[in-house]
Formats: structure tokens, sequence, C-alpha cells
């Protein structure tokens, strides 16, 4: 009888109740509370970082290296390319040695050319023979 | 606000521009049933709000995540059922109460809760209750109060269908014995 009584305390429909309950209004508020929180958080989440002075001084190191760098690149780059530019030329830069003026230039292209009368070819060909050599022009350099 | 259908809340969730009004309407739907399922864990009003608030935001931050081969509801409960026990344990650490100290701790405090309206046999209910480990107590409340089957059970305490009904059976046996005592 007594553990009888002892299982109907469970199957007791009232006690099935909860004996909990809320303050007034607390579900149709809930709602509007909780989206409240839900933006506070999402704004805490990316705070702004004031840099201290050492990290100013650092960054600011590193804008000036930058700086000098974009600075001198196109300086160092066009020195290189000049350079470059000569090498890739070889004749031009022997004539720029051998400082060879114009009239000089002719009388090379004339000999290499044959464009002169036969008759005429000897003299100028020893002219410009002699005046090469006066102007210290390397014959072996042309004769190539 | 018109209740939502599960599959209506998740298709707004997904849609841009509809994630707000697709959360308040699961807010809406299920913020009762939840709050009653922590309430019964966590005992204090103030602790369930605590806790149901933080239920949601996961639920809001994580939706995303949310695979459809377990029911909205049965991952929502989930995520209550964690979230609870999470602060209830962070409860202990903060008070550095031992288990069964604490629990004794909330079943004394229920007789000067504003928000306890139950009768004297409510009161020792509630009590012995407490006095159950932890995921009995959790499985005799979803059983006896919430009336949930063994499979929704199992599906969101992860454990097997038998093992939930042999613990009910105990529990149920304990604390027939408790209330029995007096």
């Amino acid at each position: 009888m007594h553990k009888e009584n002892k299982r109907k305390i469970l199957q007791d429909e009232t006690l099935k109740q909860h004996p909990f309950t809320v303050p007034e209004g607390y579900f149709e508020n809930f709602a509007g509370r909780l989206n409240r929180r839900i933006r506070e958080e999402e704004e805490k989440q990316v705070p702004v970082r004031r840099l201290r002075s050492p990290d100013r001084f650092r960054v600011a190191m590193a804008a000036a290296v930058i700086l000098l760098a974009l600075v001198s690149y196109p300086i160092i780059r066009l020195i290189t390319s000049s350079q470059e530019q000569l090498s890739d030329f070889p004749d031009l830069v022997l004539l720029d040695e051998m400082n060879i003026i114009e009239e000089d230039l002719y009388l090379m292209e004339l000999m290499e050319n044959g464009t002169v009368a036969d008759d005429e070819e000897e003299i100028y060909l020893n002219q410009a023979m002699e005046h090469l050599a006066l102007n210290e022009v390397e014959l072996d350099i042309i004769s190539e | 606000m018109a209740e939502w259908d599960d599959r209506k809340i998740l298709e707004g969730m997904n849609t841009p521009g509809n994630e707000e009004s697709a959360f308040n309407h699961l807010v809406n739907k299920y913020q009762e049933r939840l709050y009653w399922h922590i309430r019964k864990i966590v005992i204090d009003h103030e602790d369930a709000d605590d806790v149901l608030q933080n239920t949601f935001i996961k639920t809001w931050k994580s939706l995303s995540e949310f695979r459809a081969d377990s029911r909205l509801f049965t991952w929502l409960y989930r995520i209550a059922t964690n979230e609870a026990l999470t602060f209830l344990k962070q409860k202990r650490k903060r008070t550095f109460a031992p288990i069964e100290k604490m629990e004794n701790m909330l079943g004394e405090q229920l007789e000067s809760d504003p928000y306890f309206d139950g009768d004297e046999i409510q009161l020792k209910l509630q009590q012995s209750i407490l006095k159950l480990p932890e995921k009995q107590r959790m499985v005799f409340n979803m059983k006896y109060f919430e009336g949930l089957k063994y499979e929704e059970m199992a599906e969101i305490l992860g454990t097997s269908v038998g093992a939930l009904k042999a613990s009910y059976h105990h529990a149920v046996k304990k604390i027939e014995a408790m209330l029995g005592k007096d």
C-alpha cells in the first residue's frame, strides 16, 4: 500500500505542471532584449586600436624605407638601363670610345659599301686611312 | 507574429536581407520551450534568462553550419542543453562548490525564490530531482515534464534509446524513494 502511494505521487498529473514562473511580460520582451544584445556584441567585435608610441615610430620608419625605395628605384633603373643600352650596341660603344666624328663614319661606310668609283676609291681610301690613323682609330676594328 | 514552419525559417536565414526577420520568427517560435528546458536545469530565472540569450546568440552565429539531417528543434535543444550545463560548470568553479553542495544550494534557494510557485510536494519533488546526477536529471525532466519521446531525447543527448530508458527508470526509483522518506 505504501509502495503504491509512492508510485502514485509521480503519476499525479498536477505534479507534471512545472512550478516555476517568470516576470510579467518576460517572453513578450525577450526578442527585443536579445536583438539589442546581439547588436552590442557585434559592435564590440571590431575594436579600433590606437597605436602606442613605439608602434607609431616603427610604422613611421617602415613608411620611410618604402618611400625611399620608391624614389630611388627609377633613378637606379635609369642608370643601369643606359649602360645596358650601350652594351646592346657594341659598335656604338666602340665608336663612342674611338671618338670618331661624322666624316669618319661616312668614309667607313664608303669603304664597306664600295659606292665610290674605282679610280677615286683608292684616293679616298688612302685619305681615309690616313685620316683615321691620325685620329688613332684601330684599323683592325674597321676592317672587321 | 504568425508562426513560420522550420523550412521557411531556414530559407529566410539563408536569404540575404531576410536573416533578421527569419531569426525573429525562430526566437518567437522556440523561446518558451527552450526557456523551460533551461530553467529546469539551472533553476534560477536570471540564470535561465542568461543561458537562453546565449543559446540564441550561438544559434544566430552558427545557423549557416546547421545541417538539415537533424530537425531544427533538436539542434536548438542540444545547444540549449550544452549552454545550460556549461553555465552550471562555470557557476561551480566561481563558488568553489562541489557538485552535490551546489545542487543542494539550488534546492534550498527554491523556498525563497519569488519565481517558484509550487506547493510543498512540488518543492520536495524539485529538491529530489536536484539530487540526481546531472544527465539523469535532464533525462527525467525531458521525459516527465516535457513529454519528449525517447527517440527525440536520443538525438538531443547523443545517447541510445535503451540507455535513456534505463536512466529514466532509475531516476523514477530514486525520486520515489526520496519522496517516500518523508
